[in-house]
């Protein structure tokens, strides 16, 4: 009698208890078992992939599995607790998240799931981002992860992990971000807070970075939340105490400066306005004794406390001070309560709902047709090319010059990341040079094979002795290949060749439905016409 | 009353409480003598109690047969039934994982071979005794830790997935016993 024997539902019992290292083995003894451990999910305390050191990165999950994997010059080196193996031709990170692709592909829940690729390469940071999201993209089911966990400076960090994480289950959510916040970041994190993903969290910790990502609407129906940032300006403590004050979930927030005089400006602000209710502690880094817990604090008179409305700029760039707290609570202590939330004239242009599209949450003060044209949404970035064009018919798409190539998702490779400036070609070659694999040179005198000319001479030199000029065997096959590469980095760039535009009525409908989708306001207007 | 006496054994104990007893014969016709409290752990024997209408006059006179168990599997499990007859109820488990400790006690009472086990495991199913299964199903479930897939197979016995199909292909090859 074995383990085959059994009824499945005792084998499902004595499989249930495992932990996660050895229901892999489990299943990889046969199929039976396979089928079974199959069928339930697998719980994890908390898988992490960290790579913050440069051309290295370790997956763990529990405290049962650790591998870690280093970049080699012709390869990566993969290490097992009880094996180690060299890859050739692999890059490490692929090798690094094709494992971990391969465990998330597993029925499984995981209370912690941790992203830290803070200082790995941009490169890499991109890379990773977007096979994570084209893998969780291709799941059926949402990940259940109750808490995600991310150091990047990407703001793809949130846009490819957490629309993708079951929202029930998603509880907390920490970043940990030196992103910078222009445009596209600020869209971002608005569509993030539209997400139910974030409307279900209950705590939200937020590290780093020079500006708070999230305004202070969308913290209040969180439980607790964090904030551990170097500097901090008055309007934020302002803005942090204002949360406080007005949300009836919120228990207790930690709140950790690091500055030593935003230490007395913090207290100084908070120590007025925390109710018995809520706790803030504000920390010093260097002497401990210096925590301060406030929550046994007494609350204060409802008309002390100041508010800030429309935070003024010069306020927002000054240091801390004692005195210019005061400051701002003379000036602001005539505005009512509710003016925070709705200002009369839109002052706010860039929190104003009116001017926040719909579907991508990007503001902009402009007209309502500048906005328009000033999307970032590709389909509305086609219908400009063809409203502008004199071409009805059969024009190419294609951008006329793109300003900031650096940044413009067009020019970046799938990839790698790689943003590549320039033309197609500098794209074509791109492509070829870093992602296929063909070689389509090769050596007159042996079976040497390369795809590029300098190794092909290096070899011709120290083989044969002399230079000879390599052979070129490009045919059918190896274009193919190229476009089917190209196809890969630039996914954009192919479809755009091939797409023929037709203006018509019915084009001109979808613009002014897409307009109503976008700025329900302005759905009336109709601004394209025949 | 939660507190347990020390001796593991079970009749010795039973007379100070006045307690019901209840007579098992097992599949090979050994007859054993289980406590009230200790056979209700059994759900299938509780089930046919209540059901066959036993009182504590008439328990004695009706011997229950098990035909599915053995004698070596029954005591076995009549020993654990006598040992946590007095455990208190486990709160129902929220998590998914399961975590307990085992004690030391059972540890050592299902330290027997693979075959064993997993006859007694049948048993404990067929009698529907939660705990015992619980305990079972750890003390294989802890064979397997830190094990590669190659080692798994010689601790539970099984072939693998290309042993497995040349068996299923001989054996539907040969004629079979119908035709």
């Amino acid at each position: 009698m074995s383990l085959r024997d059994m009824p499945a539902e005792i084998v499902e019992k004595i499989t249930d208890n495992l932990e996660f290292r050895d229901r892999i083995s489990m299943r990889s003894v046969c199929r039976f078992l396979r089928s079974i451990i199959d069928q339930s999910y697998s719980h994890l305390k908390r898988i992490s992939f960290i790579a913050n050191i440069e051309e290295k990165s370790v997956i763990s999950v529990d405290s049962s599995i650790r591998i870690s994997f280093e970049g080699l010059v012709d390869g990566c080196h993969v290490d097992n607790r009880k094996r180690s193996e060299n890859i050739k031709n692999k890059y490490y990170l692929d090798v690094a998240l094709k494992t971990l692709i391969g465990i998330l592909k597993m029925k499984i829940r995981i209370d912690e799931f941790t992203v830290d690729i803070v200082s790995s390469r941009y490169a890499d940071q991109i890379s990773f981002f977007n096979k994570m999201q084209s893998f969780l993209d291709s799941r059926k089911t949402k990940l259940p992860v109750e808490r995600y966990e991310v150091y990047s400076k990407l703001s793809e960090s949130v846009t490819s992990i957490l629309p993708y994480l079951e929202p029930k289950t998603l509880r907390k959510f920490h970043l940990s971000t030196r992103m910078e916040y222009k445009e596209v970041e600020k869209a971002e994190m608005r569509r993030m807070m539209d997400s139910d993903q974030w409307k279900e969290g209950k705590r939200f910790e937020f590290s780093g970075g020079p500006q708070f990502p999230v305004s202070i609407e969308n913290l209040r129906h969180l439980d607790s939340f964090r904030v551990d940032m170097k500097t901090l300006t008055n309007e934020n403590l302002v803005m942090i105490r204002d949360i406080l004050l007005k949300s009836t979930n919120i228990s207790f927030g930690d709140f950790y400066m690091i500055h030593p005089i935003g230490l007395s400006a913090a207290s100084k602000v908070f120590g007025s306005s925390v109710n018995s209710v809520n706790s803030i502690i504000v920390k010093h880094p260097d002497p401990m004794s210096e925590i301060l817990d406030e929550g046994e604090e007494e609350e204060p008179h409802p008309s002390k406390i100041p508010k800030i409305d429309e935070p003024s700029l010069e306020i927002k760039s000054e240091p801390l001070d004692a005195e210019e707290i005061e400051l701002i609570e003379a000036t602001n202590s005539d505005f009512s309560l509710g003016m925070l939330m709705e200002p009369p004239v839109c002052g706010e242009p860039d929190k104003c709902d009116e001017h926040r599209c719909r579907l991508c949450g990007f503001c902009k003060l402009d007209e309502p047709s500048l906005v328009i044209k000033s999307e970032p949404l590709e389909e509305i970035d086609e219908s400009i090319e063809a409203t502008n064009s004199d071409f009805s018919l059969g024009m190419l798409m294609e951008p006329p010059v793109c300003e900031e190539q650096h940044k413009c998702d067009e020019h970046r490779c799938r990839l790698c990341g790689f943003f590549v400036r320039g033309g197609d070609g500098n794209r074509k070659q791109h492509a070829r040079a870093r992602h296929s694999v063909t070689k389509h040179l090769k050596c007159k005198e042996c079976d040497y094979r390369d795809k590029n000319q300098i190794p092909m001479r290096n070899h011709t030199i120290t083989q044969h002795g002399r230079d000879i000029p390599p052979e070129d065997i490009t045919d059918d096959n190896v274009k193919a290949e190229w476009e089917e590469t190209m196809a890969k980095c630039f996914p954009n760039k192919i479809e755009r060749n091939l797409k023929f535009v037709f203006s018509d009525d019915k084009m001109r409908a979808e613009w002014n439905e897409t307009l109503a989708k976008c700025f329900p306001e302005y759905a009336d207007l109709t601004y394209f016409r025949g | 009353m939660s507190v347990e006496p020390e001796v593991p054994i079970v009749q010795v104990e039973e007379v100070r409480e006045n307690p019901v007893l209840y007579k098992i014969i097992s599949s090979d016709n050994h007859v054993f003598t289980i406590s009230e409290h200790a056979v209700k752990l059994s759900k299938t024997l509780w089930d046919l109690i209540t059901n066959l209408g036993l009182t504590a006059e008439n328990a004695l006179d009706n011997p229950i047969p098990v035909e599915n168990v053995n004698g070596k599997n029954m005591e076995t499990i009549v020993q654990f039934c006598e040992r946590h007859k007095y455990d208190e109820e486990e709160p129902e488990y929220t998590n998914y994982i399961r975590e307990f400790v085992l004690p030391e006690w059972d540890r050592q009472l299902l330290s027997i071979d693979n075959e064993e086990l997993f006859q007694l495991i049948l048993a404990t199913n067929y009698l529907d005794i939660q705990k015992l299964m619980d305990y079972c199903c750890r003390v294989i479930g802890d064979m397997a830790k830190d094990k590669t897939p190659e080692e798994l197979r010689i601790i539970y016995g099984i072939p693998t997935d290309a042993e497995d199909d040349a068996l299923e292909r001989s054996a539907s090859d040969s004629p079979g016993p119908s035709g």
